[in-house]
């Protein structure tokens, strides 16, 4: 008997071509987070029988909202190519500027207003020196954050000047339906930065800025605007977070942001975004924002002395500029 | 010294005596040349020949000093990329622009996505993405959900050329798409030519390696120290003859 052989209709050709995939390096790294936010979680409910408590989890993210709130503003700017890390002088200059004109007998809205404006030029400053007069973001918004940190020491006159009264912005303090109010902004924040980044226009305008301006700027996108638009969202969310403070503390200190700086950044930097932008979400932030909250209360609940909580937290971020260094080692293979 | 050209009426680009100098330098003197649709065309020539200052002359990255481009007998007059564009005309750079951290759809629809008010309708932009893949005979590359930076040189300029389809453009121009390739994938990058030849398209394919574009071309166009030293039909040529308009500018010499 001859054996015939058919081309059979939909047999897949020869050598079919290779179908190109996700390398799984970056896999595991992209994983690695969540499996370190369960491994921490796991290991402080072990060690602490108060950790895993309604109330413990609530002060976690009290605790958490502000870092959260900034840290989705770093991370959005990012995404785009800037890095953003003028937050604090915003949130000091926000507190401190409201503090000082209720004080002087300026209605709280006008206030609040006022505040809000600063923190918007910083956002414009920032774009200027970035986008006009083309200096890197670190740079332009060191320089700019550090003369605004300065002013909001100048405006204060180097002193914590309390809130007339500190009532107005009580409802910071708050609870609805048992959670505290910075959670839920927080909440709100990260659901409306979801939405921005995965279902809009803008959302994919900044990725494929981020990822590689000149092709979006080849492909008709407005890319100047995305960056003004990314910084302003930025320092935006940063003048929310000076309100925060200050409702919390009932006063305008100018060295308010200072201490966020390691917090917010080691947040974002957990998340595996990299640098170099196109890349990210606020869900991964979320994750290296609650990864950083949670070891600072389970080292608390334990009774680590802060200074190993500092050491390990320089070391957590060491860590994650390790993935991301190895990350980019494999990718430009 | 003009050869073969075609018919002013069936041409999809039409130019004429084209000249661009910068400073002392003359790039181009005088060059004609014709494309009609359905057709691939290989500009070749040495390094400094004139390719590229034709390529971006028809890109709307330059002005000529003198001369005249016409679209179907339109003469065009480009001030900007985005008049090339707008005429029909679409390059593919060797950087090929592509955004590496995103998925195939979104470097298709860069730009120009779907959108339902401010929202990406994410699901008809992959779907027409598909569309296109398939059109192409790519349609094993994943319309979303891979970046397009794991994936291969052939693929990502697979991609690249792609994107040139959905932006509606009738004359496809490749600067080098094979200079960083390896043979089996210029080889189908050259396919990809055939299937956009097919579909109706011009493709002018820029090269300074005959052996990889002879086999695909119908015509040649080679230019030398800035003039057209001539252009051959692939069916009345042959690779010695046009090797020796690439070296000398002249046949039998």
């Amino acid at each position: 008997m001859t054996a015939t052989i058919v081309a059979q209709p939909g047999t897949p050709p020869a050598s079919p071509p290779p179908k190109p995939k996700a390398d799984p390096v970056d896999r595991i790294l992209d994983v690695g987070i969540y499996i370190a936010l369960a491994a921490l979680v796991l290991v402080f409910s072990v060690a602490s029988p108060y950790f895993l408590t309604v109330g413990n989890l609530l002060n976690i993210g009290q605790a958490v909202a502000q870092t959260g709130i900034l840290a989705a503003g770093v991370t959005i700017a990012l995404i785009a190519g800037q890095l953003d890390i003028s937050f604090g002088s915003v949130i000091a200059i926000t507190a401190v500027l409201i503090a000082v004109l209720t004080s002087a007998g300026v209605p709280v809205a006008v206030a609040v207003l006022a505040a809000v404006v600063a923190g918007l030029l910083v956002g414009v400053l920032n774009g200027v020196l970035i986008v006009h007069l083309n200096i890197s973001s670190i740079i332009s918004t060191l320089a700019v954050g550090t003369a605004v940190t300065g002013g909001a020491y100048l405006v204060a006159s180097g002193q914590v000047v309390p809130l007339p009264d500190p009532t107005v912005f009580s409802w910071v303090n708050a609870r609805i339906l048992g959670l505290p109010v910075p959670m839920l902004i927080a909440i709100a924040v990260y659901v409306a930065g979801w939405i921005l980044l995965s279902k809009t226009k803008l959302g994919a305008h900044i990725y494929a800025v981020g990822g590689n301006s000149s092709a979006a700027l080849r492909a008709g996108i407005p890319v100047k605007r995305i960056y003004f638009t990314v910084l302003l969202i930025s320092s935006g969310l940063a003048v929310l977070a000076g309100v925060i403070v200050l409702g919390r503390t009932g006063a305008g200190d100018p060295s308010y942001g200072a201490a966020d700086m390691f917090t917010v950044l080691g947040a974002v930097l957990l998340s595996g975004i990299g640098l170099g932008g196109g890349t990210g979400s606020v869900q991964r932030t979320l994750i290296g924002v609650l990864i950083i909250g949670v070891l600072a209360n389970g080292l608390v609940l334990l009774g680590v002395q802060s200074y190993y909580q500092q050491l390990l937290n320089g070391a957590v971020l060491v860590l994650a500029v390790v993935m991301e260094a190895i990350r980019r080692k494999r990718r430009s293979r | 010294m003009t050869t073969d050209q075609a018919p002013a009426l069936e041409s999809l680009l039409s130019v004429r005596g084209i000249s661009k100098a910068f400073g002392h330098i003359q790039a181009l003197t005088d060059v004609s040349l014709d494309i009609a649709p359905g057709e691939v065309l290989a500009l070749l020539g040495d390094n400094g020949a004139g390719k590229s200052t034709l390529i971006k002359i028809l890109s709307g990255l330059y002005a000529t000093d003198s001369g005249e481009i016409r679209m179907r007998g339109v003469p065009q007059r480009f001030q900007s990329p985005a008049d090339a564009k707008a005429a029909g005309i679409a390059t593919v750079y060797q950087d090929l622009a592509l955004v590496d951290t995103r998925d195939v759809a979104a470097n298709l629809f860069l730009g120009r996505e779907y959108t339902r008010g401010p929202f990406i309708d994410v699901k008809r932009n992959v779907a027409e993405s598909r569309r296109v893949l398939e059109q192409l005979k790519l349609g094993h590359l994943p319309a979303s959900g891979v970046p397009v930076g794991v994936m291969s040189g052939g693929q990502r300029q697979a991609v690249a050329v792609a994107r040139t389809v959905v932006s509606g453009a009738e004359l496809i121009i490749m600067d080098e798409p094979t200079a960083a390739l390896g043979v089996s994938e210029s080889a189908k990058v050259m396919a990809l030519a055939h299937e956009l030849r097919d579909s109706g398209c011009a493709v002018i394919i820029i090269s300074h390696n005959l052996q990889q574009v002879w086999d695909f071309a119908d015509r040649f166009a080679v230019l030398h120290l800035g003039r057209l030293a001539g252009v051959r039909r692939r069916s009345e040529s042959t690779v010695e003859e046009i090797v020796q308009l690439i070296v000398y500018g002249a046949a039998g010499a």
